[in-house]
């Protein structure tokens, strides 16, 4: 059905386009960027995958199923809120952490980055489910 | 050098126009599609224009953006031309 063309290039983009997307969300927190950029970057990849190889190939990729990703993601980014209000704080206070690690620069871990890594997960979950459940119907 | 880009992006908007004519007239849905996937160059060129143009390399990560995610939409909408 699909063109020996299109698989090739879907094969090929897989790998890079989810590597773009973890940038996205990496990067999120100085520059553009962010949770829900990313996460429409690496659903568009798993798109991709369910247009060349249809979409019972696409879904053995993740192998979560995409509510469960989604609810998943919705209960990291609430969890990064209610922790703040668990240590005496206002919702969604966020946090720094600074790492010392031997031999390797200076680590800085936000609680906004598990904000965004939440964002990140709702959004894949829910695009995904929408586009699958589109090309089923 | 920043007259040249400010000339190459007049040049884009006029060729951008032209595609977007072409996408509301176009008699068939498959010179629609091409319209749509020309757009989308068009919108890459421009973000590489503006990148050289604030001397900022944040516009690349939108062109890589827009040149993947339109890449989808394009053999999306060739598909649903081939059902029919």
């Amino acid at each position: 059905m699909t063109s020996l063309i299109l698989r090739t290039v879907a094969r090929v983009s897989l790998h890079l386009t989810l590597l773009f997307s973890v940038f996205l969300l990496v990067s999120g927190h100085n520059a553009p960027g962010g949770g829900f950029i990313a996460g429409l970057v690496a659903a568009a990849a798993l798109v991709l995958q369910a247009l060349a190889f249809g979409v019972e190939h696409a879904r053995r990729m993740v192998p979560v199923d995409e509510t469960a990703l989604a609810a998943l993601g919705l209960l990291l980014a609430a969890g990064t809120g209610v922790a703040a209000l668990v240590l005496g704080q206002p919702f969604l206070t966020s946090g720094l952490l600074h790492l010392d690690l031997p031999f390797w620069p200076e680590v800085k871990i936000s609680s906004a980055f598990f904000f965004d890594l939440g964002v990140y997960l709702v959004v894949v979950g829910m695009v995904l489910q929408v586009i699958f459940g589109l090309r089923e119907a | 050098m920043s007259g040249l880009v400010v000339y190459a992006l007049a040049a884009l908007g006029v060729s951008a126009g032209l595609a977007l004519a072409r996408l509301l007239l176009g008699p068939t849905a498959q010179d629609r599609v091409m319209a749509s996937d020309v757009l989308v160059t068009h919108v890459v060129a421009a973000l590489a224009m503006l990148a050289i143009l604030f001397r900022d390399a944040v516009f690349i990560d939108g062109v890589l953006v827009v040149t993947l995610v339109g890449f989808v939409g394009t053999v999306a909408y060739a598909q649903l031309v081939q059902r029919g």
